[in-house]
C-alpha cells in the first residue's frame, strides 16, 4: 500500500557544514553525513560527532531520498552501507516507510533481496530452524562480518568497521539471518525479489540473468519448469505404454512342424499360404526346438511374397547346451528364438525355413559334457509358429527415453544449481 | 506454463504420434529381420 511519506528536516553537519537530510526524525540514532561521511548522533540537538569519517566517500547505487514501491509499498531509502566477510562484500540499503517502519535491501551484486527484522525467534526443530510453519536449512558456518562503508540514517549506532557474527539459515526464496554482536542479537528475514523487481522500483538498469554462482537462497529457476515437464512427461510416458499395451496383441497365421536331421545335410521346408490381410505388420517367426540337448539348429527363414516375389530373410539359431564340472551343473541356450520383421506389407506369402542341426563336442577337456543328443542321427523336430502383429520391446524404450530426456536434463540442471546454491556448505562444514 | 513446457508437450504429442503410427504399420528400426547376430559367429556354450 502506498503512504504518505513525512517531510524531510535539514540539518547542518557540525564537521563540514553541509545540508544533511533527517528522513526518519524520531527514529534515527545514527546519522552519516552524505558529503564528508561523518557519523553524527541524532539523538543530540547539537549533533555531536561520534566518528570522522576515514574513507572516500562514494554514492550508492541507489541515492539517499530515492523512493520506490517494493510489495506494494512505499520505501524511502534513507540509509547505506557495505559490509564485507572477508571475502564477498555486499551492500545493504536502510529503507524507511513511516507506517510499515523500516526494511532492509540487500545487493550481493547480482540479485537483490528485502528483509524485515523478526519480532519473535524461530524455533529450532528436527535440525533446522523453523518460522511460520516453514523449515530453515543452515548454511555453512556462522562468520564474521565488518562495515566497510556508511552513509544516511540509521536506527542503531553503526560506523566502519562494526563488526558482528552472522548465521543463515535458508530454503529457496527466503532466509533467516542472525546477527550477534557483544550486547545483541537480530534475527531478520529476506525474501529474494524477482529479477528486474528492485531495478524496477528504484530506477535501476535491469541486471542480466545468470545463475553461475547463486544466491544461498535463490530459488531453482529449473524447479517449476521440472515440476511441469515431469506431470507432462508421465502422461505421456502412461499414454505410450497403453498404446503399447492396446497393440501388443498378435494373431498367429501359421504353425508347422519341420525336422532338423543331426549332423545331415540342411533341408529346406516350405511353410505354404500365409495370409496377412489388411495393413502393414510386424511379424513373429519362432522356433521351438525343445528336444536339443548340446546341439544346435541353424534357421535361416525367407518369407516370400507370391506375388510379387518381394522376399524378407531373416536367421535364428535354437541352441541348448548342458554339463557339469567343479561348480556343479550347468545348462544355457535357448531352443525357443523368437525374431520379428518389421512393417511386412499385406499379402499371400511363403516362407522358406532352411533348417541344419549339429551336435556339439568340447574342444577342452576340463568340461565334461553330460549327455549327448539321443541317436546319433534322429532328426530334431522343430515347430514353427508365424505371429501377425506384437509390440516391438525396442520402440516401447525408445520413445519412453524420448519422453523422459528432458525432465531428466532439467533434473541434472536442477541438481547441478542446487550443489552450487549450497556448495559453502559442503566446503565449509557447520559447526 | 512456461514456454519450454508447452514445446514439450508438443514434442511429446509428436513423439507418441510416431509411436502410435509404428505400432498401427508393425515399424520398428530394432526388427531382426535381415541381420544374422555376430554372437552367433561362433557356435558353443560361453559357460566356463
Amino acid at each position: 500500500m502506498t503512504t504518505p511519506l513525512p517531510s524531510v528536516r535539514a540539518l547542518t553537519c557540525t564537521s563540514c557544514g553541509g545540508t544533511i537530510a533527517l528522513r526518519a526524525a524520531g527514529s534515527t540514532v545514527s546519522l552519516i553525513c552524505e558529503h564528508c561521511g561523518t557519523t553524527l548522533d541524532a539523538t543530540d540537538p547539537q549533533l555531536r560527532i561520534i566518528a570522522r569519517a576515514h574513507a572516500a566517500m562514494h554514492r550508492p547505487l541507489i541515492a539517499l531520498g530515492m523512493r520506490g514501491v517494493l510489495r506494494g509499498t512505499t520505501w524511502e531509502v534513507v540509509g547505506y552501507l557495505e559490509r564485507s566477510d572477508g571475502g564477498d562484500g555486499w551492500s545493504e540499503y536502510l529503507l524507511f516507510n513511516p507506517y510499515q517502519g523500516y526494511a532492509f535491501l540487500l545487493d550481493d551484486g547480482r540479485r537483490f533481496s528485502l528483509g524485515f527484522l523478526l519480532d519473535r525467534l524461530p524455533s529450532y526443530t528436527w535440525g533446522e530452524m523453523e518460522l511460520d510453519g516453514e523449515g530453515y536449512k543452515r548454511f555453512g558456518s556462522s562468520y564474521a562480518t565488518s562495515v566497510k562503508f556508511v552513509v544516511g540514517e540509521f536506527y542503531w549506532r553503526v560506523a566502519v568497521d562494526e563488526r558482528v557474527r552472522v548465521s543463515d539459515y535458508v530454503r529457496p526464496g527466503k532466509m533467516i539471518s542472525c546477527e550477534e554482536n557483544g550486547s545483541e542479537r537480530t534475527w531478520t528475514r529476506l525474501w529474494m525479489l524477482e529479477w528486474g523487481e528492485a531495478e524496477a522500483a528504484f530506477g535501476l538498469e535491469r541486471r542480466q540473468r545468470e545463475w553461475s554462482r547463486p544466491s544461498p537462497h535463490e530459488p531453482s529457476p529449473y524447479r517449476d519448469r521440472l515440476i511441469e515437464s515431469t506431470i507432462i512427461g508421465l502422461i505421456a510416458a502412461v499414454t505410450l505404454l497403453i498404446v503399447a499395451i492396446m497393440g501388443g496383441g498378435s494373431t498367429r497365421v501359421a504353425s508347422a512342424d519341420v525336422q532338423a536331421a543331426l549332423d545331415g545335410a540342411t533341408h529346406s521346408e516350405i511353410i505354404r499360404d500365409i495370409e496377412l490381410p489388411g495393413r502393414n505388420a510386424a511379424l513373429t517367426l519362432t522356433a521351438r526346438a525343445e528336444q536339443l540337448d548340446n546341439s544346435w539348429v541353424d534357421i535361416d527363414y525367407s518369407l516370400v511374397n507370391r506375388r510379387t516375389q518381394e522376399n524378407f530373410d531373416a536367421y535364428a539359431l535354437a541352441e541348448h547346451y548342458s554339463g557339469s564340472d567343479s561348480d556343479g551343473s550347468w545348462s544355457e541356450g535357448d531352443s525357443t528364438p523368437s525374431i520379428k520383421l518389421s512393417s511386412i506389407p499385406p499379402g499371400s506369402y511363403d516362407l522358406v525355413v532352411e533348417l541344419g542341426a549339429h551336435r556339439w563336442i568340447s574342444p577342452s577337456r576340463s568340461l565334461y559334457i553330460t549327455s549327448y543328443a539321443p541317436g546319433a542321427s534322429s532328426p530334431i523336430p522343430v515347430t514353427i509358429t508365424v505371429d501377425r502383429g506384437g509390440m516391438f520391446a525396442g520402440n516401447v524404450i525408445l520413445g519412453l527415453i524420448l519422453l523422459l530426456i528432458w525432465p531428466a536434463i532439467l533434473l541434472f540442471l536442477h541438481f547441478g544449481f542446487e550443489q552450487r546454491r549450497l556448495s559453502p556448505v559442503t566446503e565449509d562444514d557447520d559447526e | 506454463m512456461s514456454k519450454s513446457s508447452i514445446l514439450y508437450a508438443g514434442f511429446c504429442m509428436a513423439v507418441i504420434g510416431l509411436f502410435v503410427f509404428a505400432t498401427m504399420n508393425g515399424f520398428s528400426p530394432f526388427a531382426q529381420g535381415g541381420t544374422r547376430s555376430f554372437v552367433h559367429a561362433a557356435y558353443g556354450p560361453t559357460h566356463k
